[in-house]
């Protein structure tokens, strides 16, 4: 049988067995799976806020410069990346013995945090941080792959806004209380307590887990080959790129409001508190609204750095981050409801994984934008700007469901974006091996040429000995 | 001389032989390991350049950037070089071992010799190399080919003229007399090789020559 028969086949088969598994799962289990993972959310926004959200603040707080900062972000989140790719190439990891997994890795990320207080020493913050990194991401690969290997596309959707505004409440309270124990905390020992209590609060987050029925997940198959790969790489496009507009804005918008406008500390907590806040309603505004809909936000948030430009009073900088907040919830929503979408051919196991890895890229793109353009805030928001400007035209342009123009042109667009990356990417990966290749040789020839001159050298001194 | 002398003689001769050899032992003992540590050298040497030289590929980047394949492999000769090296570097350590600075000096002046030798080889096959594939390349006429040959044969001449044992008045006078022939050579093959359609036109109309006769 030809291959790509066999393929076809196959994903036809996976298909038949995604809706036999669906539909085999009562609704009540369903709904079991989607109240448990909305609670394990509910603790975790706050042990993230109290160990993660806090953790630059530490570094600092124990003499660390911006350098090894960047250092220690940059190298961690390459670690998951590379982590997160040997898992989307071998994804048995995940489709095995998935709850001992996920309740080990979700521990052992908690754990982790408890331990980062006891240390000063740069390479075991580092190694702890990659470890608490790659657990996170393996974590967020296995509750992705639940939610979209358990439920239906609405059911995906509800779960997801839910679990949005959950984590935006959650991230409040423990973004309040990280705040009031920092100010009254001894100061040489208030992170290891932080540290501890927000693990011990992620530990209970971790029993929740525990309570999971995911059986039915066990060694389910996945779609070898992609049955449609311009629309995954389009819309995987359009995530990396709008994501990474949004931690560019991250990096850049504090110190922006802070040093530039120079606008109070406060201000910069309010911002944060309130995009919070706009983030919870915004998801639960957005969550049953069309593509079309979605689409509009993101057009709205491209608006988002050209505000931030033109305002010059730091206090509507809050109100601005409100509206960018809001927009970007129902922006971001494209991403996860697309592959909830695509998940019935692409499989869940997959779309967990890459939704897990395109925030990752976007973090690494943006920590690499930061460190090259350092504080030249226009420039950082310019390219903010163009990255939205970008990803709308992506999705006006290349994806059939959000697309502006009509859907057979949108999905030619694609094929053509695809098959022009697919070609230069092969040719770079063919440019990179005679690189690679010629380098290689050039060295075997100079490590030939030195050991001649060695032979030589000490036969000239034996000959001049004599 | 008596019997007795003689054994005396002879028993004196053996213990002086006696006592020679053990003082050379630790010598020869000494000789037997460097020759050891230089063989076991040169076979874990060979295997490492091997296959440094396997990936480096020089013979075909060789061919690749001048265009022609010498009459050798390029890699083996790396070998050969580092063989040699290594080989000499025993030699000395032993000779330093066994003989005097004064030996040494003439040892030197026998390797530099052999050098000189062998330079002179591998100027002569590099010669002939490049030579055949220029006449390959630019697809000389097979009559003239022999010209350029005879002048390369000229220079290969006067290059073992520069170490034979001739007295230098000699070798001087025969370098001189083939530089002379060589030049004169070039000059009337440069003669021939741009004026020879007119020259012909002129020698068969015996001096009369029209204006166009050379186009």
């Amino acid at each position: 049988m030809d291959n790509r028969v066999k393929n076809i086949v196959v994903l036809r088969l996976n298909l038949a067995i995604w809706q036999v598994n669906v539909m085999w799962m009562k609704s009540e289990d369903s709904r079991k799976i989607a109240w448990a993972l909305t609670l394990e959310i509910l603790l975790a926004g706050a042990y993230v806020s109290l160990t993660r959200g806090l953790f630059i603040i530490y570094l600092t707080s124990i003499g660390y410069s911006v350098d090894s900062i960047s250092f220690v972000t940059l190298s961690s989140a390459l670690s998951s990346i590379i982590f997160g790719i040997l898992i989307y190439k071998r994804p048995n990891f995940i489709i095995r013995r998935i709850k001992a997994k996920l309740i080990t890795f979700h521990a052992l990320e908690r754990l982790t945090w408890m331990i980062i207080p006891l240390t000063q020493n740069l390479f075991t913050i580092l190694s702890l941080y990659s470890i608490q990194l790659v657990s996170s991401f393996l974590i967020n690969t296995f509750i992705s792959y639940i939610i979209y290997g358990s439920l239906t596309e609405d059911l995906i959707r509800d779960v997801t806004a839910k679990r949005s505004a959950a984590n935006g409440v959650s991230s409040i309270m423990g973004f309040l209380a990280g705040t009031a124990l920092l100010a009254f905390l001894p100061p040489e020992s208030k992170f290891k307590y932080i540290f501890i209590m927000g693990s011990l609060i992620g530990l209970v987050s971790t029993l929740i887990v525990a309570t999971l029925n995911v059986s039915h997940l066990e060694g389910k198959m996945f779609p070898e080959a992609v049955e449609e790969p311009e629309r995954i790489f389009s819309s995987s496009i359009f995530s990396i790129v709008f994501f990474s507009s949004g931690n560019i804005l991250g990096i850049v918008w504090a110190p922006y409001v802070i040093r530039y406008l120079g606008g109070a500390d406060y201000i910069a907590s309010l911002m944060s508190l309130a995009g919070t806040m706009s983030n919870s309603v915004a998801s639960l505004f957005w969550r049953r609204r069309s593509f079309k809909s979605l689409h509009f936000g993101l057009i709205a948030n491209a608006l988002g750095p050209i505000l931030i430009l033109v305002t010059p009073w730091p206090v509507a900088h809050v109100g601005i981050n409100i509206y960018t907040s809001f927009t970007y919830t129902g922006a971001s929503f494209i991403t996860a409801f697309l592959f909830a979408r695509y998940n019935r051919w692409f499989g869940a196991i997959k779309s967990g994984i890459l939704l897990v890895l395109f925030n990752s890229c976007a973090q690494l793109v943006a920590s690499i934008t930061g460190l090259l353009i350092k504080e030249n805030f226009i420039i950082l928001f310019l390219a903010a700007l163009s990255a939205k400007l970008a990803a709308s035209l992506l999705a006006s342009l290349t994806i059939p469901e959000t697309a502006l123009i009509p859907e057979n042109l949108a999905r030619t667009y694609s094929q053509i974006l695809y098959n022009s990356s697919l070609m230069g990417y092969q040719m770079g990966v063919e440019l990179s091996k005679e690189t690679i290749m010629m380098a290689l040789r050039f060295l075997a020839l100079l490590l030939t040429v030195i050991i001649l001159y060695m032979i030589y050298y000490i036969l000239w001194i034996l000959i001049n000995l004599g | 001389m008596n019997q007795e002398n003689l054994f005396k003689v002879i028993g004196e001769v053996l213990a002086q032989i006696a006592l020679e050899v053990t003082l050379l032992l630790p010598k020869i003992l000494i000789t037997l390991v460097v020759f050891i540590i230089a063989f076991l050298i040169i076979r874990m040497l060979n295997a490492f350049l091997g296959k440094l030289l396997k990936i480096a590929k020089v013979d075909d980047a060789f061919v690749r950037f001048s265009g022609f394949s010498l009459p050798f492999s390029l890699e083996k000769f790396i070998v050969f070089l580092a063989n040699i090296g290594i080989f000499l570097i025993a030699f000395y350590a032993i000779i330093n071992l066994f003989l005097e600075p004064r030996y040494i000096q003439l040892i030197n002046d026998g390797i530099y010799y052999g050098a000189r030798i062998i330079s002179i080889i591998i100027i002569t096959l590099v010669i002939f190399a490049v030579f055949n594939a220029v006449t390959i390349r630019t697809k000389v006429d097979p009559r003239i080919r022999t010209y350029p040959l005879v002048i390369i044969m000229l220079l290969v001449t006067a290059m073992l003229i520069d170490i034979t044992a001739l007295s230098s008045e000699i070798k001087g006078a025969l370098a001189a007399g083939l530089s002379i022939g060589v030049g004169v050579a070039i000059g009337a093959f440069a003669l021939w090789f741009f004026f020879h359609e007119y020259l012909d036109a002129y020698f068969k109309t015996g001096g009369r020559v029209s204006e166009g006769a050379h186009k």
